[in-house]
């Protein structure tokens, strides 16, 4: 039950993250607002990290490990979190959120491409579930947010 | 409101663009992260550490721009919004790691991916002025949600 309780603060965390960064590109660019962003999570986190690791585990970091480290930062923080904040400048949060949930669908693809996971039936149930979403979404009009871009 | 509805129109394409790159830099870093925690199986060491890499990187395109951001605009309830984005997102990666040590991933990751339902529901609860929320955006998140509780029921 506990673990329930916990994934659904983590949903509270995701869902209400865009909303704090919409509010707060009303009078600042999107790169200002990621970078604070990032700031404080890296603060939160490392905090957190204290709490719950071993500081020798810092020692066992390897090169291959700082490596793949830089690639998931690149992906995750300039691909992603610069992107979707810009991306909720354009076309608002409640647009912009919906489509930034798919990402297991693109994890599933990636994996399915690059590492040989196969094709399932609940995968192409998602998927069509997913592309049937977006296009309520997309095909719906949209006000168009005035960007400090 | 623009007054060129073609421009108009080229913004919201260029924004439905990113958002959907965004995802896929989320996707991919997801399925670079589970393989590095395979082979280091401390989460919040490794986001951590790929935060401290990512604010570096950001810093390096972005640290001029914003410095000169803040002194012009001045903002204050701004940067406080951003700090509150920053503690949820982080509040988000953490509990989710915490989440996947407590429950089956088959529970815990369909659960931590409702949150565009989440999004749609504080906006309407508490900031209505900020977006109009049709039934069509209400509907639609709902099929992407179904869908990738479905996908990662099954895959995980």
């Amino acid at each position: 039950m506990s673990g329930i309780i916990i994934s659904l603060i983590a949903s509270i965390g995701f869902g209400t993250s865009s909303v704090f960064a919409k509010i707060s590109m009303l009078k600042m660019k999107s790169g200002t607002t990621t970078l604070i962003s990032l700031v404080t999570s890296t603060v939160v986190t490392l905090f957190a990290s204290i709490i719950f690791t071993d500081p020798i585990e810092y020692t066992k970091l390897n090169m291959e490990i700082w490596l793949l480290l830089f690639w998931i930062a690149i992906l995750t923080y300039f691909f992603g979190r610069l992107l979707n904040y810009t991306s909720v400048q354009y076309i608002g949060v409640s647009k912009a959120t919906p489509i930034i949930g798919t990402t297991p669908l693109f994890a599933s693809v990636t994996a399915i491409i690059f590492m040989d996971e196969k094709i399932t039936i609940p995968i192409l149930i998602g998927t069509i579930l997913i592309v049937l979403g977006i296009i309520l979404i997309t095909r719906e009009k949209t006000d168009v947010i005035k960007s400090k871009n | 409101m623009s007054l060129n509805p073609k421009i108009d129109q080229k913004k919201i394409i260029f924004g439905y663009i990113l958002a959907f790159t965004s995802a896929l830099g989320y996707g991919t870093g997801t399925v670079l992260t589970k393989h590095l925690i395979n082979i280091f199986p401390n989460p919040i060491l490794v986001s951590g550490v790929s935060l401290i890499i990512g604010t570096l990187i950001i810093s390096v395109f972005y640290l001029k721009n914003s410095i000169k951001d803040l002194i012009k605009n001045k903002p204050k309830k701004e940067v406080t919004n951003a700090i509150f984005a920053g503690i949820s997102s982080a509040l988000g990666v953490n509990s989710l790691f915490i989440g996947l040590k407590l429950a089956p991933v088959s529970v815990a990751s369909p659960v931590a991916n409702t949150f565009p339902l989440v999004t749609i529901l504080v906006i309407k609860l508490f900031y209505g002025k900020l977006e109009k929320i049709t039934l069509q955006t209400i509907l639609g998140s709902f099929l992407i949600v179904s869908g990738i509780v479905t996908i990662t029921i099954y895959t995980s």
